[in-house]
């Protein structure tokens, strides 16, 4: 069921969630003679309109298992599947947000947003209105015309949000988008991220630091270690469905932040 | 002064500017018109200062009145040969005509050699020595051969005009195609963008940031390459007016000539600022 976003008719209803599947991946990087083994024998399934966090130590492989989906990198062993066709290149129905916001500093705040518009020559009017409205979601009604040199961090990374999404993708891949900003900023972006994803279902594959963050927003975590970069464990997050802010003073919440907290402090062990 | 190259400079600023201001809240760029007033002030005020003490220095002849003429002789001269005998013009018109060709030519070679070195490593890596190695001499020095080489006329100073403003052009061009972020370039090629799209919406604009300040160098050494030029043999134009003058010690006349020269260059700086923000509005 290959949707694209060059298809007119699947760019006005949301397209249905991605599969992915992870088969044995392994990828490694040469770099000055020096061979890392970024990723090894990685295996995973997620499921469609499923939010999935990896988390781990620096150099555990989570930022290049994003990466390998998005077709980005291709895998030294082993396949990646999307909706059961295997990855040889960055697809048309995925939206990619990375940590810095990555907004192309001549462009106004709606035409960094309708950028993947422009590259896919979708000119309609509609699809241009379709970005106001994520603009409005990310709470930036008003700010089409500024330059993101005009903006705070929180703001442009809101803006790259915008963008990721602009092309009704079914599959989203977040490596960190919210890793450099404060923890109000954050918050407050993780319930804005939530609140879409509510809207308009999608898989979502996020890449954070944070335990709290991959908590409140997750179905289920994946714990990576380091060195070489493995899944340690995959985590089902016990909460339920829809979250908002209040979650954030649950004791629930606590509980399951320190249970993923004990199974990450064993995977930084197991990466010694 | 051909090492300033001038890399980046302009975006790096922007950069730094842009970092600064991630903590604030919309739009902390607005200032009000205090410190724009305060400048303009003190801009005059610099101006009148400036003015009273070349006045003050040349009537208590501090400086040799063949050195230095005091401002009113040099207004009074230059009124003269603007307007009533009038041999500003074609002087000035001869160096005009020089600057502008050689800083076009310069500008049209290093733009298109400078993008086909940012996409061919391998002929970059193969020719850029030696262009390097061809900026590491003042060319200035060799203004007497390549008038030997090609006479009195126009070519020579076009070519040394050309030849002084065409490096920081070619580097800043490398630069603003080649320095674009890893971010970036993944966010195209997630999107997909054919290579062409890529050059178009990343890295052509990115270009222009880069391109524009070095615009302003180029054009300060292509003039210096057309009045060393004149300075070597010429019939006509700023340089030689400056020379002749010089010799039959008409002090205020050079002045005057000087005076004119910047004119001419801030009128250069303020057509490629307006070229910049019309390009920059294209995008």
């Amino acid at each position: 069921m290959a949707i694209t976003t060059g298809d007119r008719a699947a760019a006005q209803a949301p397209p249905r969630p991605a599969a992915i599947g992870i088969r044995d991946v392994s990828k490694v990087f040469t770099r000055r003679g020096a061979t890392v083994r970024a990723l090894e024998h990685a295996s995973l399934d997620i499921a469609p309109g499923e939010f999935v966090s990896l988390i781990g130590p620096s150099g555990c492989g989570k930022s290049t298992l994003l990466k390998l989906i998005a077709g980005l990198l291709e895998p030294s062993a082993g396949t990646v599947t999307v909706d059961g066709a295997p990855v040889t290149g960055p697809l048309p129905q995925v939206g990619v947000a990375f940590q810095k916001p990555t907004l192309l500093r001549w462009r106004t705040v709606l035409d960094n947003v309708c950028l993947p518009l422009v590259i896919d020559g979708d000119r309609r009017p509609e699809s241009r209105e379709h970005a106001r409205r994520l603009l409005e979601m990310m709470g930036l009604a008003g700010f089409e015309k500024h330059y993101p040199r005009e903006m705070s961090g929180g703001m442009e990374q809101r803006v790259a949000i915008a963008r990721s999404l602009v092309n009704r993708p079914s599959l989203l891949l977040m490596d960190e988008p919210f890793g450099a900003l404060d923890e109000f900023t954050r918050e407050d972006l993780n319930d804005e991220l939530l609140g879409v994803w509510q809207r308009e279902p999608k898989t979502v594959v996020f890449v954070t630091h944070s335990i709290s963050e991959a908590v409140f927003l997750s179905d289920r975590i994946v714990v990576m270690s380091a060195r070489p970069g493995r899944i340690h464990a995959s985590l089902p997050v016990p909460l339920p469905r829809p979250r908002g802010r209040e979650l954030r003073d649950d004791p629930a919440f606590y509980e399951a932040i320190r249970d993923v907290r004990a199974v990450l402090d064993e995977a930084k062990g197991a990466g010694r | 002064m051909k090492t300033r190259t001038a890399p980046s400079g302009g975006t790096r600023a922007d950069l730094a500017s842009l970092g600064a201001l991630d903590q604030g809240g919309a739009a902390p760029r607005r200032r009000a018109e205090g410190p724009g007033l305060k400048s303009a002030v003190l801009a005059v005020l610099i101006f009148v200062v400036l003015v009273a003490a070349w006045q003050g220095a040349a009537s208590a002849e501090l400086v040799s009145p063949l050195i230095l003429a005091p401002p009113g002789e040099v207004i009074e001269v230059l009124v003269r040969l603007a307007v009533i005998d009038g041999t500003l013009w074609p002087n000035l018109l001869a160096t005009v005509q020089e600057t502008l060709l050689g800083f076009a030519l310069a500008v049209a070679a290093a733009v298109v050699l400078g993008s086909v070195f940012a996409f061919s490593p391998i002929l970059r890596n193969a020719v850029y020595p030696y262009i390097l190695a061809s900026q590491t001499f003042p060319k200035v020095a060799i203004a007497p051969l390549i008038v030997a080489a090609m006479g009195y006329g126009l070519a020579p100073k076009v070519t040394l005009a050309a030849l002084l403003a065409f490096f920081p052009v070619l580097t800043n061009t490398i630069a603003g195609l080649t320095e674009v972020s890893e971010d970036e370039v993944n966010l195209f090629r997630a999107l997909r963008a054919s290579r062409w799209q890529e050059l178009r919406y990343l890295r052509i604009p990115n270009a222009l940031a880069f391109i524009f300040p070095a615009l302003n160098s180029a054009a300060v050494l292509a003039l210096i390459g057309a009045i060393v030029g004149e300075f070597v043999a010429a019939r006509e134009g700023v340089g030689y007016a400056i020379a002749q003058y010089t010799v039959t010690g008409e002090v205020a006349a050079t002045y005057a000539m000087l005076i004119a020269l910047s004119i001419f260059g801030l009128a250069v700086y303020g057509v490629l600022s307006l070229a910049e923000r019309l390009v920059r509005r294209a995008q």
